[in-house]
């Protein structure tokens, strides 16, 4: 599907960029909001996708077969976030350790707009997600919220397969625990 | 990863994200990939038109909003129109006038053979015609006359780019988007005598030529209608007109080769 798609962006930039915001809107909207400022998740869907877009005008058809797209948009979106918290100063956390309780020293409320109305205990899961250390969250999003590969993920975070693995294992765990202590089931 | 881990795993993807239909347009029209449509008047009554900022992409008779998008994804592609703006500076007017050679137009959707018989298309000025073998002729592909045909059929936006000038070397009209009658009264309000041009292909002939300049034309050719009565000879062919000494109108290009 990828190969119809660059052919499409080869033919015309302009007809195969429409079809690719199509293809992975939803992925780039995840990624800003998961790993970024959900607050600030619109202007970061909207500068990756420009950045995407500039990035393929200057790529001939040579460097446009190169690109493997699912990943290299996510890495896209991953530094468009990570620069704005850059930009903003270091971003306080507060880390989760195995066994903290879910309540109290909740830092940062992710928007409930982006949260689906009736889906119980996504509010929970996306604050847990929040609060991992970053290697874990930023595994744990793209490998199980945006739903990227083992191999996709390694891409985009820059690591090794192995280092995906047991970051995002560490991660469920450490947010199975928090849920736990907080009295909650996490079936 | 554990039984309940795997359970976590699939709660997450409840997290995914979705773009709205908001987002989307608002990212597409940040690149200028949202073309806009207004209906206005043109010489065959009222017509929706499709543009963005490269220029007008679409252009159909005015029937109703949805019936114009399901038109314009089958032609032009799946970028989003939406409705409002302001179509491209003197469309209006050159519609009016029929000189529209210089409306900016989009024809990304198209294959390149089609948009270089549309490019060529738009040569042809207002009151005259030019038979299909021309344009097939202009395009380097002298053979392609069938093919000409075609494309002409899915110019995406006919009175801009005037596919109601190419007519069959016969005089008689042919095929239109809007209908062959609609091409007959184009051409007619445009000053072009078809049943004359009928008639000259009858005798066998396809020039004219001015004995006075040594220029041979298209019938049609503004050159060719100001000819005098004593200086018009009749040719019926390029061969001829090159044993009798006439060159090509510089303008009409009668015996044209490919750029």
């Amino acid at each position: 599907m990828s190969d119809a798609l660059k052919r499409r962006l080869a033919a015309d930039l302009d007809d195969g960029f429409v079809e690719l915001v199509d293809q992975f809107g939803g992925m780039v909207v995840g990624i800003a909001r998961r790993l970024g400022d959900p607050a600030a998740a619109d202007d970061a869907t909207q500068e990756t996708f420009l950045r995407a877009y500039r990035s393929l005008q200057g790529r001939d058809a040579a460097g446009l077969a190169r690109l493997d797209l699912r990943p290299w948009i996510a890495t896209i979106a991953r530094n468009v976030v990570r620069n704005e918290w850059r930009r903003r100063g270091r971003r306080p956390t507060s880390e989760l350790r195995h066994g903290d309780a879910l309540a109290g020293a909740r830092l940062e409320t992710p928007s409930t707009e982006d949260i689906v109305v009736g889906a119980a205990g996504l509010e929970e899961l996306a604050c847990l997600l929040e609060r991992l250390p970053a290697r874990q969250r930023d595994a744990v999003v793209l490998r199980h919220v945006i739903g990227l590969s083992t191999r996709e993920t390694a891409e985009v975070l820059g690591c090794p397969a192995g280092t995906v693995k047991s970051d995002v294992s560490r991660g469920l765990v450490a947010m199975r625990s928090a849920l736990h202590a907080a009295g909650e089931e996490t079936t | 990863m554990s039984h309940e881990e795997d359970k976590l795993a699939e709660r997450l993807t409840g997290l995914r994200g979705r773009l709205s239909e908001n987002q989307r347009v608002e990212i597409l029209s940040a690149l200028g990939l949202v073309d806009h449509y207004v209906t206005i008047q043109t010489p065959i009554g009222a017509a929706t038109v499709a543009f963005n900022d490269r220029g007008i992409s679409f252009l159909r008779r005015a029937t109703s909003p949805e019936r114009f998008a399901a038109d314009y994804a089958r032609q032009v592609g799946r970028r989003p129109l939406t409705p409002g703006g302001r179509p491209p500076a003197g469309v209006l007017t050159a519609l009016r006038t029929g000189r529209t050679g210089n409306i900016r137009v989009d024809l990304r959707s198209l294959t390149p053979f089609q948009r270089d018989v549309l490019t060529v298309t738009r040569e042809v000025p207002v009151g005259e015609v030019r038979p299909y073998s021309w344009i097939a002729a202009r395009i380097g592909r002298p053979r392609a006359v069938r093919a000409v045909g075609t494309a002409l059929g899915h110019n995406p936006v006919p009175l801009v780019i005037p596919c109601h000038r190419v007519i069959r070397s016969d005089g008689q009209p042919g095929d239109y988007i809007f209908g062959p009658d609609t091409k007959q009264t184009i051409l007619h309000a445009e000053g072009v005598d078809l049943d004359h041009l009928a008639e000259l292909h009858r005798r066998g002939f396809s020039f004219v030529a001015s004995e006075s300049t040594g220029v041979f034309c298209h019938p049609s050719c503004h050159n060719a209608r100001r000819i005098s009565d004593q200086h018009r000879v009749l040719l019926t062919d390029a061969a001829q007109a090159a044993e009798r000494h006439f060159r090509p109108c510089r303008v009409c290009r009668p015996a044209p080769v490919a750029d």
